[in-house]
C-alpha cells in the first residue's frame, strides 16, 4: 500500500486503518483464522463419530464443539470471508476511493474481531461455553437447564458481531447506491457487487431479526425475564423467531460465493454471462422468498396443516430462481474458450456441489418427507453441500482470482490444482454419505454398533481428514506466492473489460485509480481527470453530476481544501471503541468493574470520535461522484441513517411479534394479561406521549431552521428536543422504579418481561438520541452548520422521528389495551 | 425390503420418486455442464497468453445474451416438475397425518419426553419408562409433551417424528405391521444426555399384548 511521505508505524496503520483495502485484508487473515479453527473443532467431533461406542470426546465437550464449530462457521467466517472480498474490491468495481464511511468500515471490522475473541473466550469460562447448538433451542437455553456463564457471554458475543453487521451493511448500501463511478449502472456491475447488494438488503433484515430473540434470551439468562420459560413464549417464540431470521440467512452466505463462481466462469471462458438480467432478477426473487419460507423448519412443531402445505409450497419455489440461475450458469460457458485455471475450477465446484445441495433440499421441502428427514445426518450433508459447497467453494475461488490482486504476486497453479482436486474428492467423501444416514439424528455424541452407521461414519471421518488437509495446500501455496510468487501486472487473468479492478495496478494504491476518475461511456471505460469532469457530464435526468471536490490522485497523502496534509486516513477510535465494547460484554457476565472499563472506554472513544469531527481532524473526502441512482437526491449521512432505521424496523418488528404471540398464547394458557391501567398509568403514559411528541417537533423545527440557516432556531430546537427527551427517558425511570418498589420486576411474569424489554431498548434508543444531541450542540455552537451543510441535523431529526414512532406503537400495546 | 409400516411404506415410495427426479435431472445438467467444459476447454498453452484474446463482455455495455423466454421456459418446467412432486408430497401428509382419533380400535398412549427419556402412560393410568408396547395391526395415538426442554420423539424405522414440547401437546400416529423391536430416539439437541435419549417400541401380537396389558391393570399402584 502507497502512503505518504513520513511513513506511520506499520502496526499503528494496521490498527487504525481506515482504509477499505486495508480492513478488506484484516477481514481475510481473521476470517481464514475463525475458520481454522472452526474446522479443527468440526475434526474433533468427526473423531468422535467415527466408530460406534467411541470415547474421545465427553457429552458436554462434544456438545460445546457442534455449538461452536456452527455458530463459528455461519456467522464469524464465512459473510466474514465474504465481506473480506467485498471490501477491497467492491468500491473498486464500482469505480469509487474508498467507502462511504471509512471510520465506520473499520469499526466493523473490529467489532467483527471483539465479538470472536469474546465468543472464543467463552470457550474458557468457568463450565465452559453455549452447549445448545448453533439453533439455540429454548428452553435448553435458559439459565436452568445451562447454567454455565459462557453460554451468556456466547449470547452476548453474536449481539456485538450483529451490531458490526448493522453498521457493515448501512456502509455498503450507501456506498454501492451513491459512490458509483460516472455512469457505472448497477447493471453493468459484476455479478459479486450485485449479489453483494443483494446480500445487504437480506442481512438489513435478518440479523437486527435475530437480535430480537438474542436479547430476550440474554435479558432471560442476566436480567431474570421469562420469555423462554414461561409457557405463552417458550420454545415456540425462539422456534419462529429463529427461523425467520435462519432463513434469509443460509442465502447471506451462498450468495456471494455464488456470484464469484458467475463472474469468474464468465471471465474464464471469454464470454457474457448468459442472461445476467434474469439472474438478477431471480437472485432478487429468491431472497424476497427467503422471508416467507421459515416454517419448514418448524414442521414437527405441530404447526396446522394448512399452513405447512403453504410452507411447503413456498419452499419448492425457491428452487425456481435458483435453478434458473444455475442454468444460465452452465448456458454461460457454451462456446466460451474456457481456460481451466485455479479460479476457474473452483467456480465450477460451486456449481456442481450447489446443484447437488439444492437437489438434495427439494426433499426437505416435501411436508412428508421431512418427516424422515429432520433433524438427521440427511439434513447436515444437504446444508453442506449448499453453503460450504456452493458458497465456502464459490469464496476460495474468489480468493484464488483476486489473490493476484490484492497481493501484486501469482501463486502456483500446480498447487492449485491439487488443491482442488483433494478439495473435491474430500469434500464428496465428507458430505456425500451424509445422506446415507437419513435415520441418524444430528448432534448425537454416541451411538452403538447394533445401530449400523458405524462404517459410513469411518468413511465421512476419513473424507474430513481429506477434506481438511486440502487447506493445508491452499495455506502453503499463499504462503509461498507472498514470498516467491511471479509479480503480476494490471490484469493477469483478462478481466479488464469484465469489471474495474483489472484496470489498476496489483495491489491498487491508496484512492485505487491512479490514472484519472474511470468513468462509463458509450465507448466503454475511459480516465479522466477530475478537472475534466467537474465541466460537467450529465445523467439521462440532465443534472449536473460533479461538484464536488478533486479526487487526490497523489497515492496517498490528501490535500484539504484548507491546503493541510494528512497521512492516510487513520483514526484509532474504531479500534479503542471495539475492545470498549467488548469489554462491557464480558463485564456484563463477569462483574461489575470489567463493565465499569468497558462503559468508561465505550463512551471516551464516542466522544473521541466526535471530537475528531467536530475538530474535523479525519478528513477523506469520500463523495459522490457519478452514478448515483436511485438515490441521488440524498446525501451519505442521511442515507445511512435511513438504511440503519430499515434495520430498527427489523429489530422492533420482531419485539412486538413476541408481544402479540405471548399475548395470543396467554388466552391458551389461562395467564391473566395485566388491564389497561392495572400496572400502567395511563395518564402517565399520556403525558410521556405528548412531551415526546413535542420533542420529535422540536427536532424537526430545528431541522427547518438550519436550512433557512437560523443558527438560533437550531440551537433552540435541539436544546429543546433534548430536555424534553430527558423528561420522558426520566419518567420512564421513575416509572420502573417505582414498578420495582412494589415487586413488579423484569421475571414477575410475562408481561413484565415484555414491558421492560421493549421499554429498556426504547429508552436506549432515547439515550443515544440524546447523546448525538450533545454532539451536535455542541457542532452547532461552533457554527457547525449551515444551510447547505446540516446533513448530521437532517439525520438526527430522522432517528428522532423514528424513536418517537416507536413510542407510538408501544403506548397503546401497554398503556392502552 | 418391506416396510415395518403404512407410514413407513408411503414414505418409502415417495422418497424413492424423489431420488428418481432428482438424479435423473443433477445427471442430465451435470452432463451437460461437464460436456461444455470439455468441449471449449482451450488447450493449457494458451494459458501463457495471460487469456488477453478479445472477450466478448465489455464494461458498461448492456448484456445482450440470453433470452427471457428461455428462463421463463425453464421456470414452467421446473414449476411443473414441483407441482407432480408436490401433489404427491400432499397426499402422503395426509395420511400420514390424518389421526385416527374417532377410530374406536385405536390405542390412545400419553408420552412425556424428559431429559433423558421417555415415559408412556396407557388408557389404564399405568406409566412405563424407556419401553412402549403395543399391539401390531392396530392404530397408535400418541399425544407427545416434553416435561423440560425441546425434544423430538421418533421412530426412524416407522417415519414417525414429531416434536416434544413443553406445555403443548403433539398428535401423531402409527401401526405396526410386524411383530418386533424398534428404536425409539430424540432428534432434537436436548442436553448432554442427548444420544442415550432411547426408549424401545415393542410391537407384539395382539394375544400376547392383551395378556401383558392385562397383567399391567392388575398390577396395584
Amino acid at each position: 500500500m502507497a502512503h505518504a511521505n513520513n511513513k506511520p508505524n506499520p502496526l499503528i496503520v494496521w490498527l487504525f486503518t481506515t482504509n477499505h483495502k486495508n480492513v478488506g485484508i484484516l477481514y481475510l487473515v481473521t476470517s481464514l483464522y475463525f475458520l481454522v479453527v472452526a474446522g479443527i473443532l468440526a475434526l474433533t467431533f468427526r473423531m468422535q463419530l467415527s466408530a460406534p461406542n467411541m470415547v474421545f470426546l465427553a457429552a458436554d465437550s462434544y456438545n460445546q464443539a457442534v455449538t461452536l464449530h456452527g455458530l463459528f462457521m455461519l456467522l464469524w467466517v464465512t459473510t466474514p470471508l465474504a465481506a473480506a472480498f467485498a471490501n477491497y474490491v467492491i468500491p473498486i468495481q464500482i469505480g469509487a476511493k474508498d467507502m462511504a464511511f471509512p471510520r465506520l468500515n473499520a469499526l466493523s471490522y473490529w467489532l467483527y474481531l471483539a465479538s470472536g475473541i469474546v465468543a472464543l473466550s467463552s470457550f474458557f469460562a468457568p463450565g465452559g461455553t453455549a452447549d445448545w447448538g448453533w439453533t439455540t433451542y429454548a428452553p435448553l437455553n435458559t439459565l436452568q437447564y445451562s447454567p454455565q456463564a459462557g453460554g451468556s457471554l456466547m449470547g452476548l458475543a453474536i449481539l456485538l458481531l450483529l451490531s458490526s453487521t448493522i453498521v457493515a451493511t448501512s456502509n455498503f448500501m450507501v456506498t454501492i447506491f451513491r459512490l458509483r463511478a460516472p455512469g457505472m449502472k448497477l447493471s453493468y456491475l459484476p455479478l459479486f457487487s450485485i449479489f453483494w447488494l443483494v446480500t445487504q438488503f437480506l442481512l438489513l433484515w435478518a440479523f437486527p431479526a435475530f437480535a430480537a430473540p438474542l436479547l430476550m434470551l440474554v435479558a432471560d439468562r442476566v436480567l431474570g425475564t421469562v420469555f423462554f420459560t414461561a409457557a405463552e413464549g417458550g420454545a415456540l417464540l425462539w422456534d419462529h423467531l429463529l427461523w425467520f431470521f435462519g432463513h434469509p440467512e443460509v442465502y447471506i452466505l451462498v450468495l456471494p460465493g455464488l456470484a464469484i463462481a458467475g463472474d469468474v466462469l464468465a471471465v474464464f471462458s471469454r464470454r457474457q454471462l448468459y442472461a445476467k438480467k434474469v439472474i438478477i432478477i431471480a437472485v432478487s426473487v429468491a431472497a424476497f422468498l427467503s422471508y416467507i419460507v421459515w416454517v419448514h423448519h418448524m414442521f414437527m412443531t405441530g404447526i396446522h396443516p394448512g399452513m405447512r402445505e403453504v410452507f411447503n409450497i413456498t419452499t419448492e419455489l425457491i428452487s425456481i430462481p435458483f435453478g434458473v440461475i444455475m442454468l444460465s450458469y452452465i448456458l454461460t460457458l457454451f462456446r466460451g474458450r474456457i481456460r481451466a485455471t485455479t479460479p476457474f475450477l473452483f467456480a465450477l465446484g460451486s456449481v456442481i456441489l450447489f446443484i447437488i445441495g439444492g437437489a438434495s433440499g427439494v426433499f426437505n421441502s416435501s411436508v412428508a418427507l421431512d418427516v424422515g428427514m429432520r433433524g438427521t445426518f440427511w439434513v447436515v450433508g444437504h446444508f453442506h453441500y449448499t453453503i460450504v459447497g456452493g458458497g465456502i467453494t464459490g469464496l476460495i475461488a474468489g480468493l484464488y482470482y483476486w489473490w493476484p490482486k490484492m497481493t501484486g504476486r501469482m501463486f502456483s497453479e500446480k498447487l492449485g490444482k491439487l488443491h482442488f482436486a483433494i478439495y473435491m474428492i474430500g469434500f464428496n467423501i465428507l458430505y456425500f454419505p451424509m445422506h446415507l444416514l437419513y435415520d441418524m439424528p444430528r448432534r448425537i455424541f454416541f451411538y452403538d454398533a447394533t445401530t449400523g452407521w458405524g462404517p459410513i461414519n469411518m468413511i465421512i471421518t476419513m473424507g474430513s481428514l481429506i477434506f481438511a488437509s486440502s487447506f493445508i495446500i491452499l495455506f502453503i501455496n499463499l504462503i509461498n506466492s507472498l514470498r516467491h510468487g511471479p509479480k503480476v501486472g494490471d490484469d493477469p487473468w483478462g478481466g479488464a473489460n469484465y469489471s474495474l479492478e483489472w484496470n489498476v495496478p496489483s495491489p491498487p494504491p491508496e484512492f485505487n485509480f491512479p490514472k484519472g476518475v474511470p468513468v462509463i461511456t458509450a465507448q466503454g471505460l475511459v480516465f479522466k481527470q477530475p478537472w475534466e469532469i467537474k465541466k460537467g457530464i450529465t445523467t439521462t435526468g440532465g443534472q449536473q453530476l460533479f461538484t464536488t471536490t478533486a479526487l487526490p490522485t497523489n497515492g496517498g497523502s490528501h490535500v484539504t481544501e484548507h491546503g493541510e496534509e494528512h497521512g492516510p486516513h487513520l483514526s484509532p477510535w474504531p479500534f479503542i471503541l471495539s475492545i470498549g465494547a467488548a469489554l462491557t460484554m464480558i463485564g456484563l457476565v463477569f462483574g461489575v468493574p470489567l463493565l465499569l472499563q468497558g462503559i468508561v472506554i465505550f463512551i471516551a472513544s464516542i466522544v473521541g470520535w466526535a471530537w475528531e469531527d467536530v475538530k474535523e481532524k479525519f478528513h477523506v473526502a469520500i463523495e459522490a461522484l457519478g452514478e448515483k441512482w436511485p438515490f441521488d437526491r440524498v446525501e451519505n449521512v442521511p442515507l445511512g441513517m435511513w438504511f440503519f432505521l430499515f434495520g430498527e424496523v427489523a429489530l422492533f418488528g420482531p419485539l412486538f411479534a413476541a408481544y402479540f404471540f405471548v399475548r395470543a398464547n396467554s388466552a391458551f394458557t389461562g395467564f391473566a394479561w395485566p388491564l389497561p391501567g392495572q400496572i400502567h398509568s395511563t395518564v402517565i403514559g399520556a403525558i410521556s406521549t405528548i412531551i415526546l411528541l413535542t420533542s420529535g417537533l422540536a427536532a424537526s423545527l430545528a431541522l427547518v431552521a438550519i436550512k433557512n440557516n437560523n443558527q438560533r432556531g437550531l440551537r433552540a430546537g435541539l436544546l429543546a428536543a433534548f430536555i424534553l427527551g430527558l423528561a420522558v427517558l426520566v419518567i420512564e425511570g421513575f416509572q420502573w422504579a417505582e414498578l420495582f418498589a412494589e415487586g413488579y420486576t423484569f421475571g414477575t411474569d410475562i408481561a413484565a418481561s415484555i414491558y421492560y424489554v421493549i421499554t429498556g431498548i426504547h429508552g436506549a434508543h432515547l439515550l443515544a438520541g440524546l447523546l448525538i444531541i450533545i454532539y451536535l450542540l455542541a457542532k452547532a455552537y461552533k457554527g457547525g452548520y449551515n444551510a447547505e451543510k446540516h446533513m448530521g441535523v437532517y439525520a438526527f431529526a430522522i432517528y428522532w422521528g423514528f424513536v418517537v414512532g416507536v413510542w407510538l406503537f408501544t403506548f397503546p400495546l401497554f398503556y392502552l389495551i | 425390503m418391506a416396510a415395518p409400516a403404512p407410514s413407513a411404506e408411503i414414505w418409502n415410495s415417495l422418497f424413492m420418486m424423489y431420488v428418481t427426479s432428482a438424479v435423473v435431472i443433477s445427471a442430465v445438467v451435470l452432463a451437460i455442464l461437464g460436456y461444455f467444459v470439455l468441449r471449449y476447454r482451450q488447450p493449457s498453452s494458451s494459458l501463457a497468453d495471460g487469456g488477453q484474446d478479445e472477450p466478448e463482455f465489455r464494461i458498461g455495455a448492456e448484456p445482450t445474451r440470453g433470452s427471457a423466454k428461455v428462463a421463463i421456459a425453464l421456470s414452467v418446467i421446473l414449476g411443473l416438475l414441483f407441482v407432480g412432486l408436490t401433489a404427491s408430497t400432499f397426499s402422503a401428509m395426509e395420511f400420514m397425518e390424518e389421526i385416527p382419533e374417532d377410530n374406536p380400535d385405536a390405542l390412545h398412549i400419553k408420552v412425556t419426553a424428559f431429559q433423558w427419556g421417555w415415559q408412556f402412560t396407557y388408557p389404564n393410568g399405568r406409566t412405563i419408562t424407556g419401553e412402549l408396547r403395543v399391539p401390531v395391526n392396530t392404530p397408535i395415538v400418541l399425544e407427545i409433551t416434553s416435561r423440560d426442554v425441546f425434544h423430538t420423539f421418533a421412530i426412524a424405522a416407522f417415519k414417525v417424528k414429531k416434536d416434544a414440547i413443553p406445555d403443548r401437546i403433539n398428535f401423531a400416529w402409527f401401526e405396526a405391521k410386524e411383530a418386533g423391536e424398534y428404536r425409539i430416539q430424540c432428534y432434537e439437541l436436548c442436553g448432554t444426555g442427548h444420544a442415550k435419549m432411547i426408549a424401545t417400541l415393542l410391537a407384539m401380537e395382539p394375544e400376547q399384548f392383551e395378556a401383558w396389558y392385562g397383567k399391567l391393570s392388575e398390577e396395584k399402584g
